[in-house]
C-alpha cells in the first residue's frame, strides 16, 4: 500500500518517486496547499476505491496517516 | 399556539400562492412536518410546522397571500402564542416540463444517486420531496440507478444560468485588478501552518483579511432588496466558490471576522470536501454579504468575477506568478504576486472606494505578520 500511496503522491505533486520518504508532507512541496490537498484526496479515493470521512481529510498529511486511514476504511 | 405565516421567501416577490395544504385540518403534526406548499414567481417552498400540535387552517389553498400573513396555526392546549419559525429545508427552483415540482434536496439526491428523471416522474406525484426519493431508493434495486448526468447537469446549469443572467441584467458592474505581492504572506502561512499542524493557504488568508476589514467598508458587505435599496454594513458572512466537478457551489462562511485563521482554514477545507461530494444544505449557501471566486489553477491570471445578487461586490483570486526585479544593488531578485480582482456594483460604489478597498486589502496581505524576514 505504501508504494501505491507514494505513486499517487508523486503523480499529484509532480515529484520524483525517489524524493518521497516517510517525512514527505505539505512542507515538502509548494503545491501541497489546500487545493493540492484536494487533488490528492480525489486521487487517493480513486486509486484505492475508498471514501474518506470528511472530518479526517485535513489530517491526511503523511504517508502513515494516509495508510492508516485507508487500512481502516478497507477493514470496515 | 404557534402561528403559520407566509415567510419572506425571496426578495423579488411580496406574495406567495398557497398551492395546497399537505395535512388536513385537525391532524396532529410534529416539528419538521410539511404542512403546506407555497409558490412564488421563482420557487416552490415547503412550510413546516415548528412545534407539535393540531393543525388549524384559516386560509384556503389556491389563493395568494402576502408575506407575513397568517394562514393558520398549530394549536396547543396552553394559551401560549408565538410566530413559528417557518423556514423550509427544501426549496424548488426547477419545474419539470411535465408540471412536476421537485425540491432542491430531492434533486440533489436524484443527481447523487443517479436516478433517472423518468423514474421520478413515474411516482405520479406533483410535488416530489426528498423523502419521496428516499422511499424510492429503499424500494429500488441498485442496478436500476443508472446515471442521468445530462438531466442533472442541465438542472444545475439552469440554476447557474439564472444567477448569471440576473447579475448581468440587474447589476452595473465595474472591475479593477490589484497586483498583490505575496512572498511574505506565503512564508507566514507556511510557518503558521507548520506550527499549528494545519494546512493554511492564500485563499484562507484572503478571506480572513476580508473579514478583518469588513467594518471599514460597509458598501462592499451589502445586499440590495427587491426595490434596489441598499442594506450596507452586513456581518462578515463571506461566500467562497468551490468547484470540483460536481457543480459550482458558493457556500457561506459565517462571521469570518470572529474566526482565527486556523478555524477559517478548517471551515474552508470542510466546504471543499462538501463540494467534492456535491452535498450542501440550502442553509449553507445563503446569507452571504460578499463572495470570493477562487481561480488559483496554475497560470490563471485573473477571472472577472460575477457579482452574485443581491450582493454588491465579488473578489477574485488568480494563481501565484513570479517576476524579477532589480534589488537595491542592481542584483536580480524574484518575487511572487497574485492578481486580486474586485467587481463592484457601480450603483453604490465608485472607483475611489474600490481603490481604497483594494489598497487596504493589499497592504494587509503584503504586510502580514511573519517571524521570517
Amino acid at each position: 500500500m505504501e508504494a501505491e500511496i507514494k505513486a499517487v503522491l508523486a503523480k499529484v505533486f509532480d515529484v520524483e518517486l525517489g524524493a518521497i520518504d516517510a517525512s514527505f508532507g505539505p512542507g515538502a512541496v509548494e503545491n501541497w496547499d489546500s487545493a493540492g490537498h484536494m487533488r490528492l484526496i480525489m486521487a487517493l479515493e480513486e486509486s484505492f476505491d475508498v471514501m474518506f470521512d470528511d472530518d479526517d481529510v485535513e489530517n491526511l498529511v503523511s504517508i502513515k496517516a494516509i495508510a492508516d486511514s485507508i487500512a481502516g476504511l478497507k477493514a470496515n | 399556539m404557534s402561528e403559520l405565516v407566509i415567510p419572506q421567501i425571496n426578495n423579488n416577490d411580496t406574495h406567495a400562492l398557497l398551492v395546497e395544504w399537505s395535512v388536513e385540518e385537525g391532524v396532529s403534526v410534529a416539528p419538521g412536518d410539511v404542512v403546506a406548499i407555497l409558490e412564488t414567481s421563482k420557487s416552490t417552498f415547503e412550510l413546516e410546522a415548528s412545534e407539535s400540535g393540531i393543525l388549524k387552517i384559516e386560509k384556503e389553498a389556491g389563493e395568494e397571500y402576502a408575506f407575513g400573513e397568517r394562514i393558520g396555526y398549530i394549536g396547543e392546549e396552553s394559551g401560549d402564542t408565538k410566530v413559528a419559525v417557518n423556514s423550509s429545508q427544501e426549496q424548488v427552483n426547477v419545474q419539470d416540463s411535465r408540471g412536476i415540482l421537485i425540491t432542491d434536496a430531492a434533486k440533489r439526491l436524484i443527481a447523487s444517486e443517479g436516478i433517472q428523471l423518468a423514474t421520478v416522474q413515474s411516482l405520479g406525484k406533483r410535488i416530489v420531496r426528498e423523502k419521496d426519493i428516499q422511499a424510492l431508493l429503499r424500494a429500488m434495486p441498485s442496478q436500476e440507478r443508472e446515471p442521468d448526468p445530462v438531466a442533472a447537469d442541465q438542472t444545475q446549469q439552469s440554476a447557474i444560468a439564472r444567477v448569471v443572467t440576473r447579475s448581468h441584467r440587474e447589476i452595473p458592474a465595474a472591475f479593477l485588478v490589484k497586483r498583490v505581492y505575496c512572498d511574505q504572506a506565503l512564508a507566514f502561512l507556511k510557518e503558521q501552518g507548520s506550527e499549528q499542524g494545519k494546512m493554511l493557504s492564500l485563499p484562507d488568508l484572503i478571506v480572513s483579511e476580508l473579514g478583518a476589514i469588513h467594518e471599514a467598508f460597509p458598501l462592499f458587505f451589502a445586499n440590495t432588496d427587491s426595490e434596489g435599496r441598499l442594506k450596507s454594513g452586513l456581518p462578515a458572512n463571506i461566500g467562497v466558490t468551490f468547484d470540483f466537478g460536481k457543480g459550482l457551489f458558493v457556500p457561506v462562511i459565517e462571521s469570518v471576522s470572529e474566526l482565527t485563521l486556523a478555524e477559517l482554514a478548517q471551515r474552508m477545507m470542510r466546504f471543499r470536501m462538501k463540494a467534492m461530494r456535491g452535498r450542501f444544505k440550502e442553509s449553507e449557501m445563503s446569507g452571504g454579504a460578499l463572495s470570493v471566486s477562487l481561480n488559483t489553477d496554475p497560470d490563471t491570471v485573473f477571472v472577472r468575477p460575477l457579482i452574485l445578487p443581491p450582493q454588491t461586490c465579488m473578489i477574485s483570486l488568480g494563481a501565484v506568478f513570479s517576476e524579477c526585479q532589480l534589488g537595491q544593488e542592481g542584483e536580480l531578485e524574484q518575487r511572487r504576486f497574485v492578481n486580486i480582482g474586485i467587481a463592484y456594483d457601480h450603483r453604490f460604489i465608485n472607483g475611489f472606494e474600490s481603490q481604497e478597498f483594494a489598497a487596504t486589502l493589499k497592504k494587509r496581505i503584503e504586510g502580514v505578520e511573519s517571524s521570517i524576514s
